[in-house]
């Protein structure tokens, strides 16, 4: 059961839901992922769209908890309106994922910008979980801020690079309090697996879902990856005897 | 009348229309949230808002992201 801040969940795979070439398609793949925490963004209304289907009569807040975030916001004064926005929009809904981006290139966080923001969200009621860099003591920080959840990088959003720097993330699972869940960069299954193997307790993916050209065989991919990587987390790695590296037979030698 | 913006568009309403009563006319989704002048209004005040020469509304929804 992953736990973040009062809300639970039985899955540990959080999906995005940008990219996806239709609404029907992103109900598909949240359907075959399992994920029972999906994030969105929040905008104006375009009402010049010919399709006038809204996102949210698809994905119903019924069925999913949604987990409004602030993309596009680079200060701490537009990712509030943002989010006071949101918990209008989800009827006081307070749980958030908090975004605030320093750079178009990169997308990478403004941490200082963050932390500032964290705090006057945690003023206000919010549960906020963080986007953040890979730096530990930023996460140290932003846990001690009273975020219910840090999701460091695992690489540049949207890049699907992996994680670059497990022994970061590594050191971030160590001192944590709260959810590690890994926000960006997961490309392929053995990534989703790999943070799950690490101790992150969830991973948050998008592009690698929507952008490949079977998305909803790629969800299920992903929960099973998702699946895999917590199961060997839980049970832990085999006790290996031989500090050489010799082979060491399974099957019983006698008897032949 | 005064003239009002409604999601960049500008409109020219009666003085002393409600909030409530302009957005009454609109086809509005089920989950949506409705700024004036970049503050958030709960559906409560909508009746207690008077609309103003040069007001900004804006319907704001969630949309796909990651």
């Amino acid at each position: 059961m992953l736990k973040i801040g009062s809300f639970k969940f039985g899955s540990r795979l959080i999906l995005g839901t940008g990219k996806y070439s239709s609404l029907i398609e992103t109900k598909n793949a949240l359907s075959e992922s399992g994920t029972e925490l999906v994030t969105v963004a929040i905008r104006k209304i375009d009402f010049d769209k010919k399709n006038n289907k809204n996102l949210l009569d698809i994905i119903s807040p019924k069925k999913y908890t949604i987990l409004p975030n602030t993309a596009g916001c680079y200060s701490a004064k537009e990712a509030l309106y943002t989010l006071e926005v949101a918990r209008e929009i989800l009827g006081g809904h307070n749980l958030v994922k908090l975004e605030i981006l320093a750079d178009t290139t990169t997308l990478f966080p403004n941490v200082v910008e963050t932390i500032k923001c964290a705090e006057l969200l945690f003023s206000k009621g919010f549960e906020v979980m963080a986007y953040t860099s890979d730096d530990p003591i930023v996460a140290k920080n932003l846990s001690e801020t009273g975020c219910v959840a840090i999701m460091p990088l695992g690489s540049l959003i949207g890049s699907g690079k992996g994680i670059l720097n497990p022994l970061n993330i590594s050191l971030i699972i160590e001192q944590a309090n709260v959810p590690i869940i890994i926000d960006a960069g997961i490309g392929l299954a053995s990534d989703a697996a790999s943070a799950m193997e690490m101790g992150c307790e969830a991973v948050l993916i998008n592009s690698a879902i929507a952008l490949s050209p079977n998305p909803i065989k790629m969800a299920l991919a992903m929960k099973n990856a998702v699946i895999a990587g917590r199961l060997f987390y839980e049970a832990k790695k085999m006790k290996i005897f031989n500090k050489s590296y010799k082979a060491n037979a399974s099957s019983p030698k006698k008897n032949f | 009348m005064i003239t009002i913006s409604y999601n960049n568009k500008l409109f020219n309403i009666q003085s002393l229309t409600t909030l409530e009563n302009f957005l009454k006319k609109k086809k509005l989704p089920n989950y949506y949230a409705v700024t004036v002048n970049r503050k958030v209004v709960s559906k409560s005040e909508f009746n207690n808002i008077v609309l103003q020469n040069n007001d900004c509304i804006e319907i704001i929804v969630a949309v796909g992201g990651g």
